[in-house]
Order: C-alpha cells, then structure tokens, then sequence
C-alpha cells in the first residue's frame, strides 16, 4: 500500500514542519526580545539597576553554582508544599462532605463563599501576631490559600459524577468506604487536581508576599535582600527560578488533571 | 454494611438558593459566630482574639469609617490597574486568538510571566520607579492582564467554528464576522476572566499595601498589628471579605444578567 505510507510520511512531515517553525519563531522572538532588552540595559549603563539578559544569566549561573538559589528555594518550596499538603487534604475531605451531603453544604457554603475572598496575605497580620515569624505563620498562609479553592472544586467534581454510576455501585452492595474510594474521588479527580493547581499559583504568589514582608529565607527574602544591596539582577535570578518552579508545577499539575479525564482542562481546544 | 443513597437522586442540579438550604446556611452562620463569641471570650484572652461584639463595635467606631475611607483608597488603586489590565489584555488576547501567528508567538511568553508570582517584581519595580502609585499600579497591572489574556484566547478559539462558515455563507467578511460573532461571543470569556483576575488585583494591591504602602486597607490591617490592635485587624478582614464578595456579585450579574444573551451555548 504505497498510497497510504506515503500519506502517512506526508502527514508527519507537516507536522514536523509545523513544529519546525514553532520553535524557529519563537526562537527568534527569544532572541529579537534578549537583543531589545540589552539595548536597553545598555541605553540605562547601570548594571546592578537593570542588568542585561546576559548579566541577569550571568548571576543566575553563580548563583546555582554556589547554592544560595537552591538553598532559598528549598526553604519557599518546603513551606509551600506542607501548607499544600494540609490544605488539599483539609479541602477535599470539606468538598467531599459538601457534595455528597445537601445539609454540609447549605451550613458550610456561606463561609467558604465569604472567607475566600479575603486575601490570605491580609491574615499574615493577626497571624504574625499570634505565631511568630517563623515557619509555622506561612504554613498557615498556604493552608489558608489551597483549603477554599480545593473544597469548591471538590464539591463540583462530586456533583460531576453520573448519579447513575453511584447507584450502580450501591445496587452490587457497595460500602460507603468502597462508594467513596472506588467511585467518588476517582470521578471528581480531574476537578479536584484542577482545584490544586489553582491552588498551587495562588501558593506561590501567597508565600512569595509572605516571605517579602516577614522572612530570613527563601526566595521572597532573597529578593528583599537584594532589595536592600540594590541588587537587581539578584532579584532577576530569583524572579527566574519562581518562574521556573510555578511553570513546573503548573505543568505537572496539569499532567495530573489530563490523566484523569482530559475535558476538565482550563485551556482551549486548540491546546 | 451497605450505604444508603442518602445523595442527590433527582436528574436536576440541587437548588443552592431553596429555603431549606437558606435555613441551613443562617443556623450555621449563626451557631458560627456564637462559637466565635465563645472562643473568644472563654477560651483565649480576649486581648489576643477579638468576638464578633468587639468587631461590630470596631466596625461602627470612629477606626470602621477610617476604614471605609482605606477602602476607597484601595478600591480606587485597583480601579485603574484592573481596567489598564484588562483593556490591555482583552485586545491583545482577542487579537492572538483571531491571528495563529500571533498567538503562538505571544503564548508562552505569558504563561512564563504568569508563572512567576507578581509580588516578586516588587523587588525591582520599588527599585526602578519608587515607592509609590506607579509602583503599586503596575503590580495589579501584572496580575490582571495574563489572566485577561488567556481567557480571551480562550474565548475566541472556543467559538463554534459552525458559526462562522455560516456567516460567511451569508457573505459576511471578515471584519463582519469578526465585529458580529467573534466579540460577542468571546465577550463571556472575557468577562469571566476580569472576574477571576478581580480578586487576584485586590489581593495584589492589599498585599502591595502591606509592604510599602502608607494608606489603605491593606497597609491599616498590617500597621494595627503594631499596636496589638486586633479589633480593626479582623474589621479590616471582614471588609475585605464584604467587598471582595461584592465584587464577585457585581460581575456574576453582569455577565449572567446583563449580558446574559452572550452566553455560548445553554
């Protein structure tokens, strides 16, 4: 069948191509903007104010070599993933209860509609007060952030579920342990990873604000640290890594939701 | 042991808004605030951990109008860089999904720079252009327009393509197509994203408020941590929760009131 090989070599090839000229653009676009932006850092002839693409990369490389970036992003990633932790567990077992119960849900809606919409930061003043500037204060803070947006998204991935799926499993004598395990939270997982991966950005910026305003590590007081020493392309070699690591995990996180069931992304069709 | 089907039976989606449910929601509001009024009192000291009395007292005092007046200050800050952002990122993001070429080129560009949590470039933007509005400004500018952006993509390329071939059988143009079913139905998108990327410009300016400001709620909530204060602490934190809800409503009733008609399909 010489016909349909070669329609099948001619598919690949435009998609190759297709790809080909993806990268080669943005490529170029990369470069266009580096070349514009050291234009400018040269047009400004202030190094440490606004370094160029190759001076901010430059320190980046020092600081991965000596460790001080990763060291600081340890310490962000560390409390970000114990409150996360918390905070999904805490949500989902709320947002569980809420959809499978109409009364949990009438008597936990108003707060969760009320409370999720005071800024977590704004809680770093009484929390300040009442722990500390330690560890245990951030912590707080992310749980704060992921609990609200993870219990709601569960609660939609619960109300997602085919009733007819749950009777079916009741029908063969499912226990309510087996309902819930085997049934409920792989149905409402595509929802519930989608929760956390808001939940996830919003963490990010959450313990970033944290650890400017009250912290002696991680990447948010490597940025006030170098605030203070007017150290500029230190702060683009911070800001680079946050990039980084919430590019990641946003990544990884959407990996997670694509598995359970690939309807429930937030992009578009087109990808 | 078998389970009860003790969930929802019926085909149709549980009615948020049925009395029963109401009932629900005032019991528990009420039970809550009573315990907060126990915890308060009995179980901490009351110097550490203000009840709802000593809140509604603050809220009614001489420091709850100050606090208004720090609302309309944030609120006002939010204003600008909202609709700077989302003007921005509305056209640009109508116009990337319109045009192939524009989107791939501008897409992962925006996903990076959306990655990265906007206070970080407090850093450098206090550095660059001082502390003070334009600073703050440009902060709620950067965490508005992404969002905008990719959800007005998202908007356009999610218009049924049926559509359009249907109007262009008509013999619309181009720009007919674009002015008679493009806008509009990308307009829900549109609007859905302004209201997601609202809260995140509140929580921007309050938290930009925190760290340099010297007026508004966010900068009154942090400053009364300085004086113990925890009355106007947690009254700040109500109003922040009252507005930020208000807030929410407002778009809600735009976009499935006002404009309700634009809604793609349903």
């Amino acid at each position: 069948m010489t016909t349909s090989r070669s329609h099948a070599t001619i598919g690949i090839l435009r998609k190759l191509r297709r790809v080909a000229i993806t990268v080669v653009a943005f490529a170029l676009s990369l470069v266009g903007l580096c070349f514009a932006w050291s234009l400018a850092a040269i047009s400004f002839d202030a190094q440490n104010l606004f370094p160029g693409p190759l001076a901010s990369l430059a320190r980046f490389g020092e600081l991965m070599a000596n460790g001080e970036l990763l060291i600081a992003s340890l310490y962000s990633l560390m409390r970000i993933f114990v409150g996360f932790a918390i905070g999904c567990a805490l949500g989902v077992i709320a947002g569980s209860l809420m959809g499978m119960s109409r009364i949990v849900r009438a008597a936990l809606a108003p707060y969760i509609h009320f409370i999720r919409f005071i800024p977590p930061v704004a809680w770093f003043a009484p929390v300040l007060l009442w722990v500390g500037a330690g560890e245990a204060g951030k912590i707080i803070l992310i749980i704060d952030t992921t609990v609200f947006i993870v219990a709601i998204n569960t609660m939609l991935g619960v109300h997602a579920i085919n009733v007819d799926k749950i009777r079916m499993a009741l029908a063969m004598g499912a226990t309510r342990a087996q309902l819930f395990l085997r049934i409920i939270l792989p149905g409402a997982a595509a929802y519930i990873f989608t929760g956390m991966r808001l939940a996830m950005g919003n963490s990010f910026a959450t313990i970033v604000a944290a650890e400017l305003l009250a912290s002696t590590s991680g990447l948010g007081f490597m940025i006030t640290n170098a605030q203070n020493l007017l150290e500029v392309p230190t702060m683009f070699a911070a800001i680079l890594m946050l990039g980084i690591l919430g590019y990641i995990s946003d990544v990884v996180l959407e990996s997670l939701v694509r598995r359970f069931g690939g309807r429930y992304l937030l992009e578009s069709k087109g990808g | 042991m078998t389970a009860r089907l003790s969930m929802r039976t019926r085909r149709s989606p549980v009615r948020i808004k049925s009395p029963f449910n109401v009932l629900i929601g005032v019991l528990s509001v009420c039970a809550g605030i009573a315990l907060w009024q126990y915890a308060a009192s009995e179980l901490t000291s009351s110097l550490l951990f203000p009840g709802p009395v000593k809140v509604a007292k603050a809220l009614s005092s001489r420091s709850g109008l100050d606090l208004i007046g720090a609302l309309g200050t944030t609120l006002k800050r939010v204003a600008l860089g909202f609709a700077l952002g989302s003007a921005v990122g509305a056209t640009t993001g109508i116009l990337a999904g319109n045009v192939k070429w524009l989107r791939t080129l501008v897409e992962p560009y925006v996903h990076f720079l959306r990655s990265i949590a906007t206070l970080a470039w407090a850093g450098p933007a206090l550095i660059w252009f001082g502390i003070g509005n334009i600073t703050t400004e440009f902060l709620i500018f950067y965490s508005t327009v992404f969002i905008v952006l990719l959800n007005s993509i998202v908007g356009v390329t999610s218009i049924d393509e049926q559509r359009i071939q249907m109007a262009r059988s008509f013999g619309a143009t181009r720009l007919d197509v674009f002015l008679q079913i493009v806008l509009p139905g990308s307009f829900g998108y549109v609007l859905s994203g302004m209201r997601l990327a609202m809260s995140f410009s509140v929580a921007t300016a309050i938290s930009a408020e925190m760290l340099f400001g010297t007026n508004g709620v966010g900068y009154v909530i942090y400053e009364s941590r300085l004086y113990f204060n925890f009355e106007t602490i947690f009254a700040g934190l109500v109003i922040l929760g009252v507005t930020g809800l208000v807030l929410d409503k407002i778009f809600t009733g735009v976009q499935f009131g006002l404009f309700a008609r634009y809604r793609q399909g349903r």
